[in-house]
């Protein structure tokens, strides 16, 4: 991303690392294991009083007027670092939503205590039954004089358990298909919710989150009632640059600290990092980082787009691409560890959990092969 | 969108009007025979198919694009090249001359005097002059520094004796550059001279090397007492290898060929998407298009991480640009082939020098002929090694 970021831009980036850098060693994403509180609420103050959290949204919202650039560029360190933090959820998912979809009053009611950090918001639509095929979703918002109560099931909702508001789709009509679908937002609080939180192997919360005739108004409806599939691609799509980003940070992390390792450990009298089949594993390694950076920014930069086919093409090839290669650098950094990278006090392995994480996140390559498939033009290259 | 720009610095509006004459010069200049052996994948073109197209570029101004102004070239901005580069791919016109064009030009415009510039550079502009390279021997290919060709200063002359290898159309040049052992008493990278020789000179026997697709564009070229005169040396005695290690890392341009490979894959796709004896497509058969579309994302990486690689303005990454781009990019360029290849099934098996089947055989020859990409110019492995050592500090 380095060349074509503004100077403000690289500012931004140092400033987020150097934060990282002291404050946020590695050891964090290891204490989280045994720590009840993974991430702190005084963690989030300082992230959001840095503007983290303001960075991609306009001024008018109480944003700093930045891009999804920003975003990207936040999402990257923190994959460097493993830092367990809602920002995915609630900057990404629930901000991009809101900005995206929402009407200038729930702009105004939400976006602007995102970007202070005073509220958290989770977006809860994959269903046990559904995965992520929204025409199979089988939560509803019945019409009850002039409002809605939804009933339904949400699984792995991200940090659903650490939100104030939850973003919630729901079929608000009957009748099959995904043309129906609506997002409305309701406080976590609200009466009729029952959270059950899981941690994951790589660190991250999610939840699986019950509604029980939950009680939401006509203003609670994000965009207009059945616009929801058409929000949820949108915001799906930046959901997987995003974390293609994130990737990107761990991938970086995880080659510099085998790196490093090659050049200390010794065996047979000599350096690892001394044996060529070690280093043209490890030259694959930086090659593969190398591509996998560059789809992802390739992707960042098509979410600028009016587009729509080019945003799904570029998110979906990245989300593809970077999927299979965090498996490949997460396991060939623990590989080339040796025993100390199967061990759970090294960082290394925690790489390799977080990959695997954010390869199963927001669509598998399965699942992207086939929308890229779908959207395959015979006559064009790519975005020609 | 013409590329995947995302740099913006290919969408200012005068560079989509340069593209734009780009493309209709070669709608009206390209020479049908020679749009169609480079649609069947040949860069093995003739001596006089080069030459008629090197004419054409340079009634036009355009030869040697990436060349400044003052010696021929056009003087263009690098983003011109790289339009130039690609719209040239995608007509189906020529790569540039690789040895004269590429290599043996700029090197003498870096590295040689005023005489070597006068006399050599004119020929390579207009065609009318064709070099070979000649560094690999039979024991010196990716260790090239271990070559043992002899120069033996002799007065005015160096009288040459040996033998180079792999030498690419030889048979022809009408000039060698080379490398030559001047000295072997100390390192080995020591004691090598530059040396331009007439492939005319007595003393020169060329012996052509038939490849795996039946091709001839290799030779082993034989010296016997050849005598070349001493303003043909470029630098000075002894310190050719700077010279050499400078024109190998001119090729930085193309080199992951990402241009030749997106039009590689349009064909690709087309044969996918030709309806077959049985009525449905290649396309239908959820392997191949799962082949087809990951083909398609890794040359996109590839593409976005040259433009990323190739128009940084930090120090130091071009050098390992240029080798993961190689690498990365003749892995790409190699799986299309072969999967083109895989698609026109047991047809592009029969061998056309003993069957008369002209349909799909061109594909094998290719696939067969491109093997060599990753094996010239420094191999995989040894891009690697550099790798390696020069970013990795291993």
């Amino acid at each position: 991303m380095e060349f074509w970021l503004t100077e403000e831009q690289v500012m931004f980036r140092d400033s987020v690392a150097r934060f990282l850098a002291d404050r946020h060693a590695i050891g964090d994403r290891l204490r989280a294991r045994s720590d009840a509180a993974a991430f702190s609420d005084a963690e989030w103050r300082s992230i959001a009083e840095l503007g983290w959290l303001a960075a991609p949204f306009p001024e008018a919202y109480g944003g700093i007027g930045g891009s999804t650039t920003d975003m990207a560029l936040v999402m990257e360190q923190l994959g460097r670092v493993l830092l367990p933090c809602p920002y995915l959820s609630s900057v990404v998912l629930g901000g991009t939503m809101l900005l995206h979809c929402g009407s200038a009053r729930q702009k105004e009611r939400f976006l602007a205590k995102i970007c202070a950090g005073e509220m958290r918001v989770a977006l809860a639509y994959a269903e046990s039954s559904a995965g992520s095929d929204l025409s199979r979703m089988a939560a509803v918002a019945r019409p009850v004089a002039g409002d809605y109560e939804i009933s339904g099931s949400k699984t792995f909702v991200l940090d659903g358990g650490l939100a104030d508001c939850l973003l919630v789709a729901a079929r608000s009509a009957d009748g099959p298909g995904d043309g129906r679908l609506s997002i409305f937002a309701v406080p976590r609080a609200a009466a009729g919710i029952r959270v059950e939180p899981h941690r994951m192997r790589d660190g991250s919360e999610t939840a699986t989150i019950h509604f029980s005739s939950v009680r939401a108004g006509p203003e609670d409806v994000i965009g207009r009632p059945g616009q929801g599939a058409e929000l949820l691609g949108r915001v799906l799509d930046v959901a997987a640059a995003m974390i293609c980003m994130e990737a990107v940070g761990a991938m970086w992390a995880a080659y510099h600290l085998t790196l490093d390792y090659m050049k200390v450990r010794t065996q047979f009298g000599q350096k690892i990092g001394s044996f060529q089949a070690l280093q043209h594993r490890m030259v694959d390694v930086y090659t593969q980082c190398q591509m996998a950076q560059s789809i992802a920014m390739g992707a960042v930069a098509a979410l600028e787009s009016d587009d729509a086919a080019l945003r799904t093409r570029m998110c979906s090839a990245a989300k593809l691409r970077v999927g299979a290669t965090a498996r490949k650098v997460g396991e060939e950094c623990v590989q080339l560890h040796g025993g100390i990278g199967m061990t759970r006090e090294h960082p290394v392995g925690h790489y390799l959990k977080r990959l695997n994480g954010i390869r199963t996140s927001f669509g598998d390559e399965n699942h992207h092969l086939q929308r890229y498939v779908a959207c395959f033009d015979p006559d064009n290259y790519a975005s020609r | 969108m013409a590329d995947l720009d995302v740099t913006n610095r290919l969408a200012a509006p005068w560079l989509g009007k340069f593209r734009e004459e780009v493309q209709a010069f070669l709608r009206a200049e390209l020479p049908e025979d020679i749009r169609l052996a480079v649609s069947a994948e040949r860069m093995d073109l003739s001596r006089e198919q080069q030459q008629r197209w090197q004419k054409i570029l340079a009634r036009k101004g355009w030869a040697c694009s990436g060349w400044p102004r003052q010696f021929g070239g056009p003087g263009w901005t690098i983003e011109q090249q790289y339009i130039f580069e690609r719209e040239t791919a995608l007509a189906d016109a020529p790569r540039p001359i690789v040895m004269g064009v590429q290599m043996l030009g700029p090197t003498l415009i870096a590295f040689g005097n005023q005489a070597q510039k006068d006399r050599f550079l004119p020929g390579i502009v207009n065609g009318d002059q064709f070099w070979c390279q000649g560094f690999s021997e039979p024991n010196a290919g990716s260790d090239l520094a271990a070559l043992q060709c002899r120069a033996v200063r002799d007065g005015e002359s160096y009288v040459i004796n040996g033998t180079k290898m792999w030498t690419t159309e030889a048979h022809i040049a009408d000039w060698m550059f080379g490398l030559f052992r001047t000295d072997g008493s100390g390192r080995k990278q020591e004691g090598i001279t530059f040396l331009l020789i007439d492939m005319r000179s007595p003393g020169i026997t060329i012996s052509p090397i038939v490849t795996i697709d039946g091709g001839h564009e290799v030779n082993q070229v034989f010296f016997d007492n050849l005598r070349v005169s001493v303003e043909n040396r470029v630098g000075d005695e002894n310190h050719g290898w700077n010279i050499a290690k400078h024109l190998l890392s001119l090729e930085r341009f193309g080199i992951a060929e990402v241009s030749r490979s997106i039009r590689s894959l349009l064909r690709l796709k087309r044969i996918a998407t030709e309806p077959r004896s049985d009525g449905g497509r290649l396309l239908d058969s959820p392997w191949f298009a799962r082949q087809i579309a990951e083909l398609e994302i890794d040359l996109m990486s590839l593409e976005l991480a040259e433009i990323r690689l190739l128009f940084s303005d930090e120090d130091g990454s071009e050098a390992a640009a240029a080798s993961i781009l190689k690498v990365r990019g003749t892995e790409v360029q190699q799986a299309i082939l072969e999967l083109m290849m895989i698609a026109l099934g047991e047809s592009a098996q029969i061998d056309p020098e003993y069957s008369d089947a002209e349909g799909d055989t061109w594909i094998a020859t290719a696939y067969l002929n491109f093997r060599k990409t990753s094996i010239y110019g420094g191999s995989s492995e040894v891009q690697k090694n550099i790798v390696s050592k020069a970013v990795l500090g291993l």
